[in-house]
């Protein structure tokens, strides 16, 4: 069936599926004329908040969308504006890169540099906010030191010290130049990331060419593993981008499907995978029908874990704490689920000024969160 | 005569338009090459001399050779002050 794309946001959804790969050519129909002013200018911020401007500038290259010549110098300025942010940071990737190689840190690009030359058709379709590394448990505190030492500042602390290479997602820095770098360890918080093998996703590699040399990204089965986690439980609603991803490393031919569908029931989120096979399905109309994970996605049935800890994740209770408070059923062993529930509950005192504003507030706070959880269970 | 290619460690673009958006590793920001600069980018994937990135351009744009030469030679100077190509024998 046709869907018109009379709103904003149909358009939208529109332009960010526009030549992605399962989804049918006449899905939408576009307006045959050019928006009024008011309404392209909102078309066109959103577009840079979805960041697929370049998605944008092919659809009006290729006529699928009509455009005054006004509207379509906006487009251009809008897109050329991203693309210089993709190569300011695209050039912080290659300096942190080095720095942890120096230092003998292996590290794997992630998301949108990692993606943006190994599954689009392009890099230019593929516009980004930030640097993502991933880096191994045990050298995520040394890389954050060697990236502090080049001038980086660690914007968020921990709850106690090593929690973040035991149980976090990740650590987040910004550099001397105002580029924020993402140190993962992990996907991420909660759960679903408390589930991962890290060792897992260093054991391939695959070749990411950029700036005359090439960095290691994640192989075709964890890159696609990612991008469903980013689309199914990065932000809620999703951003048009990380939808699109999936279709992107699904429809990438080094993916080996059953590969993918084993490494999600390993780490029990195939849930993760069933989200963001529905959200490219219904977001942006593809027909994944004839695709193994789409078939998979369609008959999955996600136990009662997956499902809770699902919940932490969308929703208008989704947050942080909620995460993790659902990830105590995710760590493995006692004596680690003693640990996280301990630096939890009682964190280092500067960490709970920062959050909370003092202990009593945070037990305040994690007692209604423990009585949300068991309701719903 | 000199040819030129592009600088292998420039980070780029081809942005819409045509235009072409270079990093070269000397420079502080990003600059923008319009109109066909991402054409001319495409032909300084090996190393040409300015007739042959003119032969090449002119064929693509229906253009006469001189007429490319003439606007490509500025554009060459500038991406070699911000070191995104170079000149090799």
């Amino acid at each position: 069936m046709t869907a018109v794309a009379d709103t904003s946001t149909d358009l939208l959804r529109a332009i960010a599926s526009f030549g992605a790969p399962g989804v049918p050519a006449e899905g939408f129909a576009w307006p045959s004329a050019p928006l009024g002013r008011a309404a392209f200018g909102t078309l066109l911020l959103e577009a840079v908040h979805e960041r697929i401007t370049g998605h944008l500038c092919n659809a009006v290259e290729r006529r699928a969308l009509a455009v005054s010549e006004a509207q379509r110098a906006e487009a251009v300025r809008a897109h050329q504006d991203a693309l210089v942010v993709d190569l300011v940071l695209e050039r912080a990737l290659l300096k942190a890169v080095e720095d942890l190689e120096r230092a003998g840190i292996d590290a794997r690009v992630l998301k949108g540099a990692a993606i943006a030359h190994t599954v689009y058709q392009a890099p230019e379709l593929r516009s980004f906010r930030d640097v993502d590394l991933l880096v191994r448990n045990q050298q995520l505190d040394p890389a954050v030191q060697v990236l502090t030492d080049q001038g980086a500042i660690r914007r968020f602390r921990e709850p106690r010290p090593r929690f973040n290479r035991r149980f976090g997602k990740g650590v987040c820095l910004r550099t001397v130049d105002g580029v924020e770098i993402d140190l993962h360890r992990a996907f991420a918080a909660g759960p679903f990331g408390l589930r991962i093998v890290s060792a897992r996703l260093f054991e391939r590699a695959c070749a990411v060419p950029l700036g005359g040399r090439t960095v290691a990204g994640l192989d075709p089965t964890a890159r696609a593993l990612h991008a469903a986690f980013h689309a199914a439980l990065g932000d809620d609603p999703p951003r048009l981008v990380a939808v699109r991803d999936v279709l992107q490393v699904l429809d990438d031919a080094a993916l080996d499907a059953n590969e993918l569908i084993d490494l999600a029931l390993a780490w029990r989120c195939g849930i993760v995978v069933q989200r963001a096979v529905q959200l490219a399905q219904e977001v942006l109309g593809a027909d994944l029908a004839d695709h193994p994970v789409g078939r998979f996605a369609h008959q999955y049935e996600p136990s009662a874990f997956e499902q809770r800890a699902l919940r932490s994740y969308i929703g208008v209770n989704r947050g942080y704490a909620r995460q993790a408070v659902a990830g105590v059923g995710a760590v493995q062993g006692l004596r680690a689920k003693a640990a996280y529930v301990g630096a939890l509950v009682l964190p280092d005192s500067a960490y709970v000024q920062e959050r909370d504003g003092g202990y009593l507030r945070r037990l305040g706070r994690g007692a209604r969160l423990l009585v949300d959880e068991w309701h719903e269970r | 005569m000199a040819r030129w290619q592009r600088n292998e460690q420039t980070l780029w673009r081809a942005g819409p338009d045509g235009c072409l958006v270079v990093l070269s590793p000397t420079d502080r920001r990003p600059f923008v090459v319009d109109g066909s600069g991402a054409a001319l980018w495409g032909a300084l994937a090996e190393p040409r001399t300015v007739d042959e990135v003119a032969e090449q351009l002119a064929a693509s744009f229906g253009v006469a050779c001189d007429v490319i030469v003439r606007d490509i030679e500025p554009v060459l100077v500038a991406l070699l002050e911000r070191d995104a190509v170079r000149r090799v024998p």
